[in-house]
């Protein structure tokens, strides 16, 4: 037992730790995006997880790279810096597309306020 | 206030320079004796001291970062339930903020809380409208966007 | 260790590639394909992530990093093209 606890060493068990756990957000956010009813569910699912999944994925791969190569690695930071700094903002340009070109919910809201105060124009989809 | 920044900066150099070494425990040393000078000239000056700025922002990322850790979870949970039960709606939360980069942040802060995708604000700037995953969690959704609301204002105040 | 968790980790990001697939071939509207097509590039730089693990090299990351980048200019685009029906103009709505 000891000699297995020995063996591995600590990055070794954060890379693995990281990995599962990114690849099951992952996992889970597609699952979401391709079960999901409606089209706000749907981005909902894309948006958080997958990015979260993803940059705990590079996380693992800069840790695991870094302990294998004998300097820091740098480049995973500063894709998980973009990704972070871009994915948001297109989901939240997409839901915003989606809202005024009117795509229906699987279900009508129970509530929408925006639709109460008419802030929010409507308008045909180009397609 | 951030002039204190590279005031800061010289006098780390100069306490280095009169140790003769760029080691690093002289440039730890002598971070820490200029950030005192600095915080007993700001007492004088009546100015804000930029570290607590610093400090702010630190406890943003933090703050930042255990609300995506939740956000994941919440998403996961809903989406490998065996019945989705959500009930999803737009509710209009009122807006503290009132500059374009402040309210550009907290959007895109937002998105990336749980189950909250913001879709617009009202024109005056009373109001931002947010698509929520789940009804029966708005009240956390109202938390965390309170919660980054106020630290937006500290940094940027 | 590492080989069987980046093995496992490569299954479940190959299924959400595939899940993702499908969303983008099946979605009724173009947000739907646009959204799904922003998760399945996001799943290929981590799928990339772990393959660099696997062999231990980093020629990967330059196509990692500019495959992160593409899919929001991708996103911007069709969704301001899907709500005014152009896609450079002054209008700063």
């Amino acid at each position: 037992m000891t000699e297995i606890l020995t063996s591995v060493s600590l990055s070794d068990l954060l890379t693995s730790l990281l990995l599962l756990a990114g690849a099951f957000l992952i996992l889970a956010g597609a699952i979401g995006v391709a079960r999901f009813a409606d089209f706000f569910s749907r981005v909902h699912a894309a948006g958080v997880p997958s990015t979260v999944g993803v940059a705990t994925v590079l996380a693992a791969s800069a840790v695991y790279l870094s302990a294998h190569m004998d300097q820091v690695f740098w480049k995973p930071i500063l894709a998980i810096t973009g990704l972070f700094l871009t994915v948001p903002l297109g989901t939240e340009m997409l839901a915003r597309a989606a809202y005024i070109t009117n795509v229906k919910p699987a279900e009508s809201y129970q509530r929408d306020d925006a639709e109460e105060r008419h802030a929010v124009e409507h308008k045909e989809a180009v397609e | 206030m951030w002039q204190q920044l590279p005031i800061h900066i010289l006098l780390t150099l100069g306490w280095m320079a009169l140790w003769g070494s760029s080691a690093w425990w002289h440039a730890a040393a002598g971070a820490v004796v200029g950030g005192a000078i600095l915080y007993a000239l700001t007492k004088g000056t009546g100015q804000p001291f930029y570290l607590k700025r610093v400090a702010a922002l630190v406890k943003f990322v933090i703050v930042f970062l255990w609300e995506l850790i939740m956000a994941a979870n919440f998403v996961v949970r809903i989406s490998t339930a065996p019945k989705p039960r959500h009930r999803p709606g737009i509710v209009a939360l009122p807006l503290r903020l009132k500059t374009d980069a402040t309210i550009t942040a907290l959007t895109h802060l937002l998105s990336l809380t749980p189950g909250a995708v913001p879709i617009g604000i009202s024109p005056d700037r009373s109001e931002i409208f947010i698509h929520c995953l789940d009804l029966n969690e708005l009240e956390a959704v109202r938390a965390s966007k309170e919660r980054f609301e106020d630290l937006l204002l500290e940094v940027t105040q | 260790m590492v080989a069987w968790a980046a093995a496992a980790a490569q299954a479940m990001i190959g299924l959400s590639l595939l899940l993702s697939a499908f969303r983008v071939l099946r979605g009724p509207t173009a947000l739907d394909r646009t959204a799904a097509f922003d998760t399945f590039s996001a799943n290929l730089v981590a799928l990339i992530a772990v393959e660099a693990i696997r062999d231990l090299t980093t020629v990967h990351f330059d196509l990692a990093m500019m495959i992160s980048l593409v899919p929001f200019v991708f996103s911007v685009v069709v969704a301001k093209f899907i709500v005014k029906g152009d896609i450079i103009d002054r209008d700063t709505n």
